[in-house]
């Protein structure tokens, strides 16, 4: 049956150490509430998210419904509440972002970029998956945990952009912030299918991180790109 | 999920059956526009069809099934998007060839975008037919980039070592993902999304800039 999406509660609110019956949540309520968010991303590694159901997740954490519905009013509210576990800004991808690209190792900054981009993938991929998808259906709240994920490593390449374009390598008329979110977006799709394929053509996988950082370094300006 | 319902419908219904089943995915399309793929049942899709809930199991083994129908009904790679093509992209007229590929890309999203959407998601689950639709739909547009891609290694703009199929990967993945989330810049009052997927697309294609770095 379709039902109108339901808005997750506000970060800040003072829902957030409450049940959805208003009592405080204490040590066990908390660990009972991540024990179902826990439940719902083991699930939704092997189950599409179609098929993501609040019987199945009460069941994977060895609870019943209802008590899922002491915590969750739906499947969407308790998927919000564990994509906002996850941070696209790792300190990972921090890093490679604030190296000096300028030099001959630009190729190599990118290519490190691009693999702590597929590792964080890795580790998320259901999870992203559901959230980009809820984020482009419109809704608010992922849309809103989206931006904020990825602000300070988008801010981080696009300084990259900034300072190639300070070098005159760069197309002064292109908007850093702008590109930075062009490459961001294809990063993600080439990590959201990058395990479609896996197990068939390793070879290929290899080949597909080298374009892709290619296409950052190239897109920046990095000299060293042409052999 | 699933179950190459498609290879097994049956046949012989005539000019009626194929009107039903046009209906059926029609009534689909437009339930996608307001609704996400995940809550939609079948039972939504038979009454915006107007028809019995028993209807749609005589054409369809599931929601995903007409889905998939409905996906294939949408040719990513259209001709006015792969005669851009045609002509080698050089010099002055590069970046309008880019930026008209790009443009072509886009509003196939846009007239088509919930449908591409969950067809997306599908095929990034790793459902089989929706991984092999997607390569289908985009196969005349990934050899149209690979062409162009093995022309600029030809004249030394871009690396031979990398492959060109992967290249043709990543500029399709920047392309699609774009299209994908590209409402939600313009609702921001954004609109970079075309400007900046043609800038990538020629400056990789073309290997502009790299001249004066040499």
């Amino acid at each position: 049956m379709l039902e109108p999406m339901i808005a997750a509660p506000k970060e800040g609110s003072n829902r957030r150490h409450a049940n959805l019956s208003g009592q405080a949540m204490g040590t066990k309520g908390l660990a009972t509430r991540r024990r179902l968010i826990a439940a719902m991303v083991v699930l939704l590694e092997r189950t599409p998210l179609r098929d993501l159901t609040v019987k199945a997740i009460a069941s994977e954490a060895g609870m019943s419904p209802a008590t899922f519905y002491i915590y969750f009013r739906s499947v969407r509210e308790c998927l919000y509440a564990a994509t906002r576990t996850i941070s696209q800004s790792t300190p990972a991808i921090l890093e490679v972002l604030e190296r000096d690209w300028s030099a001959e190792s630009g190729i190599q900054n990118s290519w490190e970029f691009v693999m702590d981009h597929l590792e964080l993938w890795e580790q998320h991929r259901s999870l992203l998956r559901a959230r980009n998808l809820a984020a482009e259906e419109g809704d608010p709240d992922f849309l809103l945990q989206r931006r904020l994920s990825m602000e300070a490593s988008g801010k981080a390449l696009a300084r990259q952009a900034e300072l190639q374009q300070r070098d005159g390598r760069l197309d002064p008329a292109l908007s850093p912030m702008a590109l930075s979110g062009a490459l961001f977006a294809m990063l993600d799709l080439v990590s959201a299918v990058f395990h479609v394929h896996e197990h068939k053509r390793p070879a290929a996988e290899r080949g597909q991180v080298d374009a892709a950082a290619f296409v950052v370094a190239a897109a920046l300006g990095c000299p060293g790109v042409v052999e | 999920m699933t179950n190459g319902r498609n290879g097994s419908r049956p046949s012989g219904k005539g000019a009626q059956g194929e009107e039903t089943r046009a209906r059926l995915i029609k009534a689909t399309v437009e339930l996608l526009a307001t609704h996400s793929v995940i809550e939609l049942a079948a039972t939504d899709i038979t009454a915006r069809a107007g028809l019995s809930n028993a209807a749609f199991y005589v054409y369809f083994s599931d929601v995903y099934d007409a889905l998939l129908a409905a996906a294939e009904a949408v040719d990513q790679s259209d001709p006015d998007l792969l005669q851009l093509f045609d002509q080698p992209w050089t010099g002055s007229t590069a970046r309008d060839s880019a930026t008209r590929v790009v443009e072509r890309y886009f509003s196939i999203w846009d007239a088509h975008r919930p449908v591409l959407r969950a067809r997306n998601l599908a095929a990034d689950e790793g459902l089989g037919a929706f991984v092999k639709q997607r390569q289908l739909a985009l196969g005349p547009f990934r050899l149209a980039l690979e062409r162009q891609i093995v022309r600029s290694q030809a004249s030394g703009r871009l690396p031979e070592r990398l492959e060109k199929s992967a290249v043709a990967s990543a500029l399709v993945a920047l392309l699609d993902r774009t299209g994908a989330v590209r409402p939600v810049y313009i609702g921001f009052g954004q609109d970079w999304t075309t400007e900046y997927a043609a800038a990538v697309v020629h400056i990789v294609l073309s290997g502009l800039g790299f001249a004066k770095i040499r």
